[in-house]
């Protein structure tokens, strides 16, 4: 074999194996980016979306808005949530139709595409009679 | 010599490429894995929304009620608080409760939720206190109890009473024993305290006379009952009652739980959860 021959069969041998390398490391990232950590994400938003709920009705800062016709105690338990996470609630009567109360953590603003949404039934209990009322809670990354 | 410097060119390319194909096989396992575990974590989140939902319901019923239990189990104290009214109706407020559940709130969750309230609304509202202790709410006749479930649990019991009208007369019939009780009534003239130690094997009683009715409170053993405590209401004298009662270290008063069933079917899986207060 002379030296042109070995030559060219050095040229095609790093071709194709950088081409081969080129092509297994293409293959390798475009797997490697299909990976997607969202629901972990979701599960702990939606987690934090279920506990504030819980706290909102259960340090009666739902009923106190209802009764007072404020926002005043949502506002202030949302504004201790976990800074990185925006909150916003809505205090729906009984048929959702319409909402009584409104309040947003402060700095926060709705321009998220992934809101997490839930609700809580809640009572308001007047004497003999009970009134019933949804609070719809967003739960969305951002904010201070 | 130069056939043999091209032989280790040939291999070095050959283990670049095995190398870089190892690289593929790993990134596709570890996609195969992270796509598995995010279906998992996915999955097994979704209860979350019934055990929220079930704590939901069960607060939701004890405010219907009016009834509030603590339990403190660092301190071995059970508190019972609520107000006994004969114009409250309560089997009313319950049967709009489960309208407002069906028709309303369980449409928003996901899945399909019922709830069977039929041991609620026959007149009296249980609520099983660990294993050891049981309060029961019976609001057609407007009396609450306290009580153990089996042995003695109970080393002390304060009842704050307070009540809209004038008391009349006060009877107490208690036989002396061992357990402490310490009783404060307040009302719109009226106002007494009394610290006993009372026999908890025989049915001790205080009577509150007014005018109109008598309100009895009833506290030892009754019917095989240990650590009696009851209060019942007369007619229209809004008796706001706090019953706190100390219990021996070995008693498990937690979870506290309501009379009451919740299902929950999805298509991952299928819930009927007794409605828990405290955990």
């Amino acid at each position: 074999m002379n030296v042109k021959e070995k030559g060219f069969i050095i040229t095609v041998d790093s071709f194709i194996s950088t081409t081969l390398v080129l092509v297994f490391v293409l293959v390798s990232f475009y797997y490697l980016s299909n990976i997607s950590l969202n629901a972990w994400n979701t599960v702990d938003v939606r987690t934090l979306a279920f506990d504030e709920g819980a706290v909102l009705e259960k340090s009666l800062a739902l009923e106190n808005s209802v009764r007072l016709v404020s926002s005043e105690s949502l506002l202030s338990s949302l504004n201790s949530t976990p800074s990185g996470y925006c909150f916003e609630a809505t205090v729906f009567d009984a048929s959702m139709t319409n909402p009584i109360i409104h309040a947003i953590k402060t700095g926060c603003t709705k321009n998220s595409t992934k809101v997490v949404s839930i609700d809580r039934a809640f009572i308001v209990r007047d004497g003999a009679t009970s009134s019933f009322y949804i609070a719809r809670i967003d739960v969305w990354g951002g904010g201070e | 010599m130069k056939s043999s410097k091209l032989t280790r060119g040939f291999l070095f390319t050959i283990s670049s490429i095995l190398f870089a194909s190892t690289l593929v096989f790993f990134a596709m396992n570890f996609a195969d894995v992270s796509a598995s575990s995010e279906y998992l974590v996915a999955s097994s989140a979704r209860p979350l929304g019934t055990i929220f939902l079930s704590d939901n319901v069960a607060f939701n019923l004890f405010k219907v009620l009016n009834l509030n239990v603590d339990v403190n189990d660092s301190i071995n104290q059970v508190v019972l608080f609520g107000t006994l009214s004969t114009s409250f109706n309560e089997q009313n407020n319950l049967l709009n409760y489960a309208s407002f559940l069906e028709n309303n709130y369980f449409p928003l969750t996901p899945g399909s939720e019922s709830i069977d309230l039929n041991s609620l609304v026959d007149g009296s509202a249980e609520v099983f206190l660990g294993s050891s202790a049981e309060a029961d709410y019976n609001y057609n006749s407007s009396s609450i109890s306290l009580f153990a479930l089996n042995s003695s649990q109970f080393t002390s019991i304060d009842l704050n009473i307070r009540a809209k009208g004038d008391l009349n007369f006060l009877d107490v019939n208690t036989t002396v024993g061992d357990l402490i009780v310490n009783i404060l009534y307040v009302d719109d003239s009226n106002t007494f305290s009394l610290t006993k130690s009372i026999s908890s094997s025989e049915l001790n009683t205080i009577t509150l006379g007014y005018l109109d009715s008598n309100s009895i409170i009833s506290i030892g053993k009754t019917n095989g009952v240990n650590d009696f405590v009851s209060i019942g209401a007369s007619s229209d004298h809004n008796i706001s009652y706090v019953i706190k009662a100390i219990y021996s270290t070995d008693s498990v008063l937690l979870p506290t739980r309501i009379n009451s069933k919740m299902v929950s079917i999805s298509k991952d899986y299928n819930v009927v959860s007794t409605l828990v207060l405290q955990k």
